[in-house]
C-alpha cells in the first residue's frame, strides 16, 4: 500500500463517517457541518485522482460557498428548536431491513467486480484548459441546461417563499 | 459541428426566449392582467412549432453524438410542444380562481417542456439526467404552486422527496454502468455490451437501479406511490400536465435507452418490465375502480395506462416502438382532454368529485360530449383513439410471443372499461334532484369550447384514420432502429 492508497482510505473514511453524521446528527446546524466534512473529503479523493482543478473547484464551492450559504441560510431560519422525534418508529426496522439488502447486493457488486479491466499505468493531470474547450465545446450543451436548472430552482425558490399579504 | 446547426435547436432557444419574457413581462402587468400571460405564453409554444415543422425529417447529431435530432426526437419534440400549447391555454380559468404568481407559472411549464425536448435527443446519460433534472424542477416548483392550499404543499413536498429520491437511484444506476462499460454515451455502451457481454453483478444493480428511477418517473408499480396524492394535490393543469407530458418524457427516455443502448441484453429484462407492466396496469385499475374523486380515477387510470406502454418496452422492436409513440400520441390528446373536461367543470363548479357530475349532460353537451369520448378512448372502445392505438401496439408485442403479457393486458383493458363507464353513468342517467335540477347551464369561454372541440376531433381522428399519426410513428421509430 503505497502513500496515495492510504490517503485514500483515510478520506473516504472521514467521508463516510460525516456523510452519516449528517442524516443521523438531530441538530441540523452539525448536520450541515458535516456535509462540508464530506466535501472536504471529496475535494481530497479528486486531489489523488490528480484532478487539481476539480479538487479546487470543489473546496471553494461546495466546501466554502454552498456550506456557508447552507450555514448562514440555517442561522438565519433556525427556530432554535430540536427536532422532534419521528413518529414512523415502525417503518425503521423494515428500512434497517432494505438498506441492508442493499448494502450487500452493492457490496457484493463492487467485491465481485474486475475494476482493474480499465485501469491506466499513469493518471494525467489534465490542464483547466484542455477541462474548459472539452466544457464549453463536446459538453456545452449539459452545460446550458444545467443554466436551466438553477434559473428554474431560483424562479421556484422565490414563488414557493414569497411572502404573500392578504390582499395580495 | 458548425453554427447553421443550432437552428435545429430554435424550438427550444424560442421556449427558453419565451419564458424568459414571461417572466420579465410579469412584473409590468397588473395584477388582475397577469393570468392573461398564458397567451404570449402559447404563442411561444405555436412559433416553436412552426420551427420544428421546418426541420422535419432532417437528421443531425451535435456535440459529437450527445445530441441526435432525427424523427424519434420531433415526433416527442412535437408531442411536448403540443401538451404544453394545451396546458397553457387550458390554465387562465383556474389560475385567476386559484393561483398567484401567473407569470412564472407559465414560465415554468415551457421550462420543464424545454427539459422534455432534450431528454428525447439526448443519446448519453448525463444530458438526458440534467434534462429529466429541468422538467422535474420545475414540477416541483409547479405542483405547490396553490401556496394557501395545504393539499398542494404536501403534494409538493412529496413529489419533491421522492422526486430526489428517485433521481439518486437513477444515477447510481449511471454511475454504475459507467463503471463497468466506461462510458455514459448510449453508441458506446451498446458497442462495450458487443465485446463484453456479461459485466457481473455491477451491470446488473446499475441497469436495475437505473430502471427503478426511471419507474418512478413513468409512475410504474412498485414506484407509483407518489402519484395519486400528487396527482390529487397539485393544480388541476399541472396534474394534466404531469400524467402526459412527464410521463411521455419518462418514456421517451426509456426507448431511446433501450433500442440505442441496452439493446443487446433486452433478453434479459424483458420477462422483468414484462412483469412490472401486468403489476402496473393491474395495480392502477383495481383502485381506480373504487376512486370517489375524478382527478384521483384520472391519476389510477394513467398509471394502468403507463402499464400499457411498458408492455410495448418490455417487447421493444421496430414495431412496437412505432406502437408505443402511436399510443403515447393518443393517451396525450385523450388525456389532455379528459383533463381540460376536468378543469372547465371545476372552474364552473369548484367540485372535483365523480358524483358532482350528475346532469352534467343537461348543463353543458359539449363537456360531456368531450368527456364521454374522451373516457370511451381511455376505455379502448372502437372508433376512438384508445382502441386503434392499443391494437396496433398489442399486435406488435404479439410478435414477441410473451401470450401471458398480451392475454392480461388485453384482460386490463377490458377490465378499465367499467370505471370509466362509472363516470360516464354519472354524467349522462343518474337523475338530478328537484332542488338540482334548477342549477343553470354552463357557459364556457369562447377559448374553452375551441380547444375542447379540437382535442376531441384529434381523439376521433386518431381512432379512425390514423395513417398521418402512423406513419409519424413509424417514421420515429426507424430513426432508432433504421430500416
Amino acid at each position: 500500500m503505497n502513500f496515495a492508497a492510504v490517503l485514500f482510505y483515510a478520506f473516504s473514511a472521514i467521508a463516510i463517517v460525516a456523510a452519516l453524521g449528517t442524516v443521523l446528527a438531530r441538530n441540523i446546524v452539525y448536520a450541515a457541518l458535516s456535509l462540508v466534512g464530506t466535501m472536504v473529503m471529496i475535494a481530497g479523493i479528486f486531489f489523488i485522482l490528480h484532478a487539481d482543478f476539480l479538487a479546487l473547484v470543489q473546496l471553494l464551492i461546495y466546501a466554502g460557498a454552498v456550506g456557508v450559504l447552507l450555514i448562514f441560510g440555517l442561522m438565519l431560519t433556525n427556530t432554535g428548536q430540536p427536532a422532534t422525534g419521528p413518529k414512523d418508529r415502525w417503518q425503521r426496522p423494515i428500512a434497517f431491513v432494505a438498506a441492508m439488502a442493499f448494502i450487500l447486493v452493492a457490496g457484493y457488486a463492487a467485491v465481485s467486480t474486475d475494476w482493474m479491466q480499465g485501469v491506466v499505468p499513469q493518471l494525467e493531470r489534465v490542464p483547466p484548459a484542455v477541462l474548459a474547450s472539452s466544457l464549453f465545446r463536446n459538453w456545452a450543451l449539459p452545460f446550458e441546461i444545467a443554466s436551466l436548472v438553477l434559473l428554474v430552482a431560483m424562479i421556484g425558490a422565490i414563488v414557493i417563499s414569497r411572502r404573500e399579504t392578504s390582499n395580495d | 459541428m458548425n453554427g447553421s446547426d443550432f437552428a435545429f435547436l430554435l424550438p427550444e432557444i424560442v421556449l427558453v426566449a419565451t419564458a424568459i419574457t414571461v417572466w420579465a413581462v410579469d412584473f409590468f402587468t397588473p395584477r388582475d392582467r397577469k393570468p392573461d400571460l398564458a397567451w404570449p405564453a402559447a404563442a411561444g409554444a405555436l412559433v416553436a412549432m412552426a420551427f420544428l415543422a421546418i426541420s422535419w425529417g432532417e437528421h443531425r447529431e451535435m456535440f459529437l453524438g450527445t445530441l441526435r435530432l432525427d424523427n424519434f426526437s420531433l415526433f416527442f419534440r412535437f408531442l411536448f410542444l403540443t401538451v404544453a400549447f394545451f396546458v397553457i391555454v387550458g390554465s387562465p380559468g383556474y389560475v385567476r380562481r386559484k393561483l398567484r404568481n401567473a407569470g412564472e407559472f407559465y414560465g415554468l411549464i415551457l421550462m420543464s417542456t424545454v427539459g422534455a425536448m432534450g431528454i428525447v435527443s439526448s443519446r448519453e446519460f448525463l444530458t438526458a439526467y440534467i434534462s429529466l433534472e429541468l422538467v422535474a424542477f420545475g414540477f416541483y416548483v409547479l405542483v405547490s404552486h396553490a401556496r394557501h392550499e395545504a393539499r398542494s404543499n404536501e403534494a409538493g413536498a412529496k413529489y419533491l422527496i421522492l422526486g430526489a429520491f428517485s433521481s439518486g437511484l437513477l444515477l447510481f444506476g449511471i454511475s454504475l454502468i459507467f463503471g463497468a462499460t466506461g462510458s455514459t454515451g448510449y453508441a458506446a455502451i451498446a458497442a462495450a455490451l458487443e465485446t463484453t457481454p456479461d459485466f457481473g453483478m455491477v451491470w446488473t444493480l446499475g441497469v436495475a437501479l437505473v430502471l427503478a428511477g426511471l419507474g418512478f418517473k413513468v409512475a410504474a408499480f412498485p414506484f407509483h406511490s407518489w402519484a395519486p396524492d400528487v396527482y390529487e394535490g397539485a393544480p388541476l393543469p399541472i396534474t394534466a400536465f404531469l400524467s402526459v407530458g412527464s410521463k411521455a418524457a419518462g418514456f421517451a427516455f426509456l426507448i431511446r435507452l433501450f433500442a440505442e443502448g441496452l439493446f443487446p441484453v433486452l433478453d434479459d429484462w424483458r420477462v422483468a418490465i414484462g412483469v412490472v407492466a401486468v403489476l402496473t396496469m393491474t395495480f392502477g385499475n383495481l383502485v381506480a375502480i373504487q376512486q370517489a374523486n375524478l382527478k384521483r380515477l384520472l391519476a389510477y387510470s394513467s398509471i394502468a395506462q403507463a402499464g400499457y406502454i411498458l408492455v410495448g418496452v418490455a417487447t421493444l422492436n421496430a414495431d412496437t416502438t412505432s406502437g408505443m409513440l402511436l399510443h403515447i400520441a393518443g393517451y396525450t390528446a385523450t388525456n389532455l382532454g379528459a383533463f381540460l373536461v376536468v378543469i372547465y367543470f371545476h372552474n364552473l363548479t369548484g367540485k372535483e368529485g365523480i358524483d358532482d357530475l350528475r346532469g352534467l349532460y343537461r348543463r353543458s353537451f359539449l363537456l360531456t360530449l368531450v368527456l364521454a369520448v374522451s373516457l370511451l378512448s381511455l376505455a379502448g372502445m372502437p372508433l376512438f383513439a384508445g382502441f386503434m392505438t392499443k391494437f396496433y401496439l398489442f399486435t406488435a408485442a404479439a410478435a414477441s410471443q410473451l401470450w401471458w403479457l398480451i392475454a392480461l393486458a388485453v384482460a386490463n383493458s377490458i377490465l378499465s372499461v367499467y370505471y370509466y363507464l362509472l363516470v360516464l353513468r354519472q354524467a349522462f342517467i343518474t337523475p338530478e334532484s328537484e332542488e338540482e335540477e334548477q342549477r343553470p347551464a354552463f357557459r364556457l369561454p369562447s377559448h374553452a369550447r375551441a380547444t375542447l372541440s379540437l382535442l376531441m376531433v384529434l381523439v376521433l381522428w386518431i381512432g379512425i384514420y390514423p395513417s398521418v399519426f402512423v406513419d409519424a410513428a413509424e417514421a420515429g421509430s426507424r430513426a432508432l432502429f433504421g430500416g
